[in-house]
């Protein structure tokens, strides 16, 4: 087989891969050459896998609906944050430790700096688990630092009463201040539309309906 | 909430790029890796709403529910495809020792993020036809066009690319199957 065969055949291959020419019949190689074609294909697999793992958290609908994203309108409040620590008798390593526990990849330098820098960069969902840690709910850890409201579609649908029932029962389902359940609901909306999406009013509030009530629903089965 | 119940959100930041990855590498054989965030937020919901017991390893139980989601969205499509009779072969996919299948994800990741990270050996052109053509495979006509080279030109850019990437890599990274 020549260079440009095997070229052929290793651009055919890369084209089949993508789906592009599915039912063309694939070249015949001879062992060397099959080798040879396979170690490239091996590291286009690699690229493709690469290529394709989680998107960024600000267009990715589960970790916005986990409360993953930092939101000014439910940010930590550093002075909040250290009288909650010392009242909860730990050090800021101490502090560290306990949500290192829970899973957060958090070092006593990252408490410092929110206490002493700047928490813009805290997502809800850690800051919950900082007021389990230290015991104090999570209106008292948190502030808004962005007080006006913005007006878009998202804006409007989370104006709605049905959304104000749906952040109800999340708030209730996930143990969450009504304020930060909203703060999460609505970042999952935005991320459906981050993601390109140009859904309706009525068809965000039904997604969302269908996923509050999928977790509720697995809730109840587990109740004693 | 109970103070049993796992913290999600913290254990999804931690997993949510393998989960995201199996379920493509799943998705993909029916062309329809564009659908492993659906199976993911499956997965999750399924897991918020009946969390397992005593688990040990996260990791294992976030990337197997993942890759059971993404095989459920194959076996539709494929029931979609070509009707009930070939549906179910995938009502038998084993999903294998679960250990066994974190174990090869895990590898599988270390790797890709290798031959990530080798991308930086490749010129700018280069690396936008591996990237763009075979890591999210756009169409080769719309990367030679971008490029104002003819789609021949990048399939030689692209085996350039790869032949430099596998000899950037170690070589028990490039294992074959």
């Amino acid at each position: 087989m020549t260079k440009d065969e095997r070229d052929e055949a290793l651009a055919s291959l890369l084209e089949a891969r993508a789906g592009n020419v599915r039912d063309k019949p694939q070249p015949l190689l001879n062992e060397g050459d099959r080798a040879e074609v396979e170690s490239l294909i091996e590291v286009a697999d690699l690229l493709w896998e690469a290529g394709h793992g989680a998107p960024p958290l600000e267009s990715d609908p589960v970790a916005a609906l986990l409360g993953l994203n930092p939101d000014p309108h439910c940010a930590l409040d550093a002075k909040a944050l250290v009288r909650a620590r010392k009242n909860a008798r730990l050090k800021g390593s101490e502090l560290a430790e306990r949500l290192v526990a829970r899973g957060w990849e958090v070092q006593g330098r990252d408490v410092f700096r929110w206490e002493n820098q700047s928490a813009a960069d805290v997502a809800p969902a850690l800051i919950k688990a900082i007021a389990d840690e230290t015991g104090v709910s999570v209106e008292q850890l948190t502030t808004n630092l962005q007080a006006d409201v913005e007006n878009d579609a998202v804006a409007e649908v989370a104006r709605s009463s049905k959304f104000e029932g749906l952040v109800e029962r999340w708030a209730r389902l996930q143990g969450l201040s009504h304020a930060m359940a909203a703060s999460v609901l609505e970042s999952r909306l935005r991320a459906t539309v981050h993601r390109g999406d140009r859904p309706d009013a009525g068809q965000l509030l039904q997604s969302l309906d269908a996923l509050v009530a999928a977790v509720e629903s697995g809730t109840r089965r587990n109740e004693p | 909430m109970p103070e049993t119940q796992p913290d999600w959100a913290a254990l999804y930041l931690k997993h949510r790029d393998a989960m995201h990855r199996v379920a493509a590498k799943v998705l993909r054989e029916a062309g329809i890796a564009d659908q492993a965030g659906d199976a993911v937020q499956e997965a999750m919901m399924s897991l918020m709403a009946s969390p397992p017991d005593d688990v040990r390893e996260w990791e294992a139980v976030m990337v197997a529910t993942a890759k059971r989601r993404a095989l459920d969205r194959l076996r539709s499509a494929a029931v979609r495809h070509a009707g009930p009779e070939l549906g179910e072969e995938h009502d038998h996919a084993d999903l294998g020792d679960v250990a066994e299948e974190v174990a090869e994800a895990a590898d599988r990741q270390r790797a890709a993020a290798e031959v990530w990270d080798h991308l930086a050996v490749l010129d700018d052109r280069h690396r936008k036809v591996a990237w763009e053509y075979v890591a999210l495979e756009r169409p080769r006509a719309e990367v030679a066009e971008e490029l104002g080279v003819t789609p021949a030109r990048v399939s030689q850019m692209a085996k350039a690319a790869l032949e430099q990437l596998r000899d950037a890599m170690s070589p028990e990274e490039v294992a074959h199957d």
